[in-house]
Formats: structure tokens, sequence, C-alpha cells
């Protein structure tokens, strides 16, 4: 009777220890996962997303960020619409406007490049935009932001749509290699991959900043039901996005940003450090994140004479009210 | 039911024709109709489904917004082309791949060492993943109808050879050995006996070959074209256009149909022995 009495003190004791001890700890937030969606591979428009990865601006909002890579642009507004995506970044915003216009409940929340910073890079017997008329030029896709962009950089040289061959390949990365690899004569490339074809003795024939100015090119597009699920969450992420943007803009940390895009994208030091350049140059990356309906609407205007695009469609629908901040 | 009648039982003649009762003709035409009735349920449920339960023509278009990309695609000249470029890509290659493969199964068929040489690569050729080098053939033949020619070919050529090797080495042994007891040469062995057996299994492997020649195009068309159902599919996704996507596949699926119930009959007229 006695020991029984002692075990069920003991066993009282530690369960009221226990008890105490977890009152005590305090409840760690664990992070939210966030699915973010992306095209292709590490290009330098994803420079913002690897510093807010590499210097824990994202940890620091609690988010933990599910880095997803699709193989174009269209793509991953498709898995963004079906909801496998929770936001997309970098992504060329003349498929969201489609998709949104189509009735799919996304919505742009910030512009992250108000001007694209793509070269159109061709073999090295192409030596002017003239010469493409009747090859191969290797673009995103057949309704890619890529086909604006070279359509227009083409028209002043007198080259029609239908007077040159399309090729697709949603990724910078796999239209550098096709070019390359000689299978296409030109191709439409970020940096830095431009930068590594040019030293590789291929010829750049122009930048698409030069033709097209008033367009913009790229966003972060979010899943209307989880951002009004999620608004805080949301909120964070671009917080920490801007963040990342900043860091990046600063000079002291050029060595450190040179270095992070090395390892994610397996290119040369001397390459990405001219791509960093022609970025800090050009302001290629919007700092404020702000949507000007300016240069939405001439995109909408491009949209429209192509045909994929109603006239009239109103520029509110593309917006998150309570998110989207506009510019003018 | 029918019923029989005379007026004259002792009538010197033709006998009257019977008279058919209504029932009886929808019972013949009952095959038809019923396959009639089943398309006009599955689209009549597709259109209640995407238009009452999905309602969003981005995630399902209707069968009424797919017939009317159809209708607008046709009267503004876009899927003439289309249709046109796929089609001489599709005739080209199953053609070339459809007398490849007769040749190659007989030559298998009727020579041990020939199938010996063949065997490995047929084997290895047909598990490859063809639509995966459709890069690789647009690399050699450019971007223009040969590539897709040359997808077709490899995706046709491989069940029109098997089937025609199967059929040839099934020919009843015991049957040739009563040709050959009446003194018929090889050649009339081959043709009185062989080839009408074999028919059956090369029939299916053509009928085969449809489907998957089909698959070829389109996917290599995806990779790169200046036309075709694969563009026009590839194209309408891009651009979230459902209607005109389901369009180019609804078009590809009756090509697969009219065909297919094309080589039914040429079976019918060619192997009629074959018919339950």
């Amino acid at each position: 009777m006695r020991t029984g009495g002692i075990f069920r003190h003991a066993v009282s004791a530690a369960v009221l220890t226990l008890a105490l001890s977890l009152a005590v700890v305090p409840s760690a937030r664990t992070a939210e996962i966030v699915v973010v969606g992306t095209v292709g591979s590490a290009s330098a428009n994803l420079w913002p997303v690897f510093i807010g990865l590499n210097k824990g601006m994202f940890a620091e909002k609690d988010l933990k960020i599910d880095l997803v890579y699709v193989q174009s642009s269209a793509a991953v507004i498709q898995q963004l619409t079906a909801g496998s995506l929770d936001v997309t970044m970098s992504t060329g915003l003349v498929d969201p406007i489609r998709a949104i216009e189509k009735g799919a409940q996304i919505a742009i929340v910030r512009f992250e490049s108000q001007s694209p910073p793509y070269a159109l890079v061709a073999k090295p017997n192409i030596r002017s935009l003239r010469d493409l008329k009747g090859k191969v030029i290797s673009l995103g896709g057949a309704k890619d932001i890529t086909r604006i962009y070279v359509e227009r950089m083409l028209a002043p040289s007198g080259i029609k749509p239908g007077e040159f061959d399309m090729v697709f390949a949603g990724a910078t990365a796999a239209r550098a290699a096709a070019l390359q690899s000689g299978a296409v004569d030109a191709a439409i490339l970020l940096p830095p991959s431009n930068f590594q074809a040019v030293a590789n003795g291929f010829n750049e024939l122009g930048l698409t900043a030069d033709f097209t100015p008033e367009l913009p090119f790229s966003g972060t597009v979010v899943g209307v039901p989880w951002a009004n699920a999620h608004r805080a969450v949301l909120l964070r992420l671009l917080d920490a996005h801007a963040k990342a943007v900043a860091w990046f803009e600063d000079d002291r940390n050029r060595t450190e940003a040179v270095a992070m895009m090395v390892k994610a994208s397996g290119l040369k030091a001397d390459e990405v450090e001219k791509a960093y350049d022609f970025y800090r140059k050009g302001k290629f990356f919007e700092p404020t994140g702000r949507v000007s309906i300016t240069r939405l609407k001439a995109l909408m205007g491009a949209l429209e004479s192509l045909g994929d695009l109603p006239p009239g469609m109103d520029v509110n629908r593309l917006l998150l009210p309570g998110v989207t901040v506009v510019s003018d | 039911m029918v019923t029989i009648e005379s007026s004259n039982p002792d009538k010197v003649g033709p006998a009257p024709r019977a008279p058919v009762h209504a029932f009886a003709r929808v019972r013949v035409r009952g095959p038809h109709l019923a396959g009639l009735l089943s398309i006009v349920a599955g689209l009549a449920l597709w259109e209640f489904f995407s238009r009452v339960v999905v309602a969003n023509a981005l995630f399902l278009a209707a069968p009424t917004q797919i017939f009317g990309a159809i209708y607008r695609l046709a009267i503004g000249g876009q899927l003439g082309p289309h249709i046109a470029i796929s089609a001489a890509e599709f005739a080209i290659g199953y053609v070339i791949a459809s007398l490849l493969g007769i040749v190659t199964g007989f030559v298998m068929a009727s020579s041990e060492v020939g199938k010996r040489i063949l065997q490995p690569w047929i084997a290895g050729l047909y598990a490859t993943p063809t639509i995966a080098l459709a890069p690789l053939f647009i690399l050699w033949l450019g971007i223009g109808i040969w590539s897709k020619v040359l997808v077709v070919i490899f995706l046709v050529l491989f069940p029109v050879t098997i089937n025609t090797e199967a059929g040839l080495r099934t020919t009843s042994a015991r049957l040739i050995e009563m040709l050959r007891s009446f003194g018929a040469t090889p050649r009339q062995i081959f043709f009185k006996l062989s080839l009408p057996s074999a028919m059956p299994f090369i029939l299916a492997g053509l009928k085969l070959g449809i489907g998957r020649g089909l698959i070829g195009v389109v996917v290599a068309e995806l990779f790169g074209s200046r036309a075709g159902l694969g563009r026009l599919i590839s194209q309408s996704a891009d651009a979230f256009n459902m209607p005109e996507l389901f369009a180019g596949v609804v078009i590809l699926a009756v090509a697969g149909i009219v065909m297919t119930a094309g080589f039914t009959w040429l079976e019918r007229v060619l192997v009629p022995w074959t018919r339950d």
C-alpha cells in the first residue's frame, strides 16, 4: 500500500512538472510557407529573390519560400490560376493580363521591372537586325511577351511578323543553349546569358529597352483567393522583396550579390558582374513595386493590336485592391 | 415480329414480300442510333457540366463554345491552313511509314537472318520516347514539315512492322504444306495464302498507326512549327483561349474517328471473313 501511494505521488509530480514546463516554453511562430513560381531557371531577374533567401529577409518575416521553376511564363500563370502556386515572381505581364481577361482569379500586385532588360543576340555571321529576315529566332512562347519585344525590334528594319521563323523555349537558359548549339540563328536573352553569348563570339543586335521603353516587363502576380485569405503574409512577402531590391541597389553589396548569382546560375563571375552593372545602370528593378497604370495600359494596347485582348478592358481588373499600389 | 400472308395458297410464283413492322426497322438501325445517342448525350452532359458546374471557360470550354470557336476560325480563314499543314505532315509520314513497315515486316517474316538483324533495332526504337526526339529532328530538318513527317514515320513504322511480321508468321503451316502438296509455287503460296492471312494483322497495325501518327504531328508542332493544329493548340493554351484549344483537339479527334472508321470499312472489304 505504501509503495502504491509513493508511485501515485511520483506520477502526479511528473505530470505537474510537464504541464508547468509546457506553460513556460514560449510558443515559437512557425514560418508560413509560400509557394512561389517563376520561369525556367536562375536568371538575373530573380536576383532579389536569391538575395531575400540568402540574406534571410524572407525568414525575418517568418516566411519560407518554396521556389518552383516552371517551363514558361504562360505555364506559370496557368499553375497560379489552378491554385498550384500562391504567388509568381518575375512573370512576364502579358500572360496574367490575358488570363485575367478570360476570368482567372489572379491579380498583379507589383511591378518588378518597369522596362525589359532583354537583348537580341545572334550568330556571329548575323551582324544587324535586318539580317534576321528569314532566320529562326528563339522566343519564350507563341504569345509570350518576348514575341512582342522581338516584333517591335524588327519592325524598324522592315521585317514583319511571318518573315522570320520562331521556335519556343520558355527559359532564357534554354534559348541561350539553342543559340550556342547552332540550333537557332538568334535568341532573345536576359542577362547574364546575353553577356555569356557575346563572350563566346555571338553578336548582340540590340536591347529591347531601346525599342520598347514604354512597355513594362515583369511583375509579382498572386492568386486572389490565396491573397484574400493570407493578406498579412502577402504584405510581408512584398515587404521582404522590396528590402531585397534595396539591398541589391546598395553599391556596398556588389561583390556579395555577384557571388550569389554566380552560385545560382553557374555562369562566370565576369559575365555576372556585367549583368549586375547593366541592371544597376538601367535601373531595371522597380524599387517601390508601384504599378504604373500608363505603362500597363500601353501593354494592354499592344495586346489589343495583336487581337489578344478586346478593346476597352478595365485596367482595374488587373489589380488587387488594398495591396497593389499605383504610381500614376 | 413478321407476319406472312397469302390470299391463295395454291398460287405459283414468288412468295409475297412479308410486311416489315416499324419496330423491326428500328432494330436494324439500332447500333448506329445507339452510337449517335451516346455522342449526343455525352455532349449534352459536357455542356451542362461546363456551363453549370464549372462555369468558367478558363477551366473547361462548353461544346457550344468550341463549335463557335471552330466556326470563327474557319470563317476567319485561320483554320484551313492549320488543318492543311497537319494533314500533309500526317499523310506523307503515314504513307512512308506504312510502306516501309510492311516491307520491313515482310523481310523479318521471310528471313531468319533479316529478323535477327532488325529485331533489336525494332524493339529498341519502338520503346524509345520518339516524341522527346522531336527537337532533335527540328535541328536536323528545320522547322518546316519534314521534321514533323519524320516524327510521324517513327511513330507509325513500328506497329505496322511488328503486326505485319506477326501476321505473316502466323500463317497456318498445315495450309502451306497443303498448297505445296498441290504444287503451288512460293509466289502462289504468298499471294493466295500468306498475304490474305496476314491482312487482318496488317490492317490492325495500320489502324494503330493512325492515333500514334496524329499524336506525333501535334506534339512535333508544339516544339516548333510555322502552322498546324499543334501550333494552334499551343498558341491557344498560351493565350488562355480554351475554346480554340479544344477546337484543335476536337478536329484531331474527329480526324482520328473518321480515319479509323475508314479502316474498319476497308477491313470489311478486304478481309470479310473476319466479320462476326
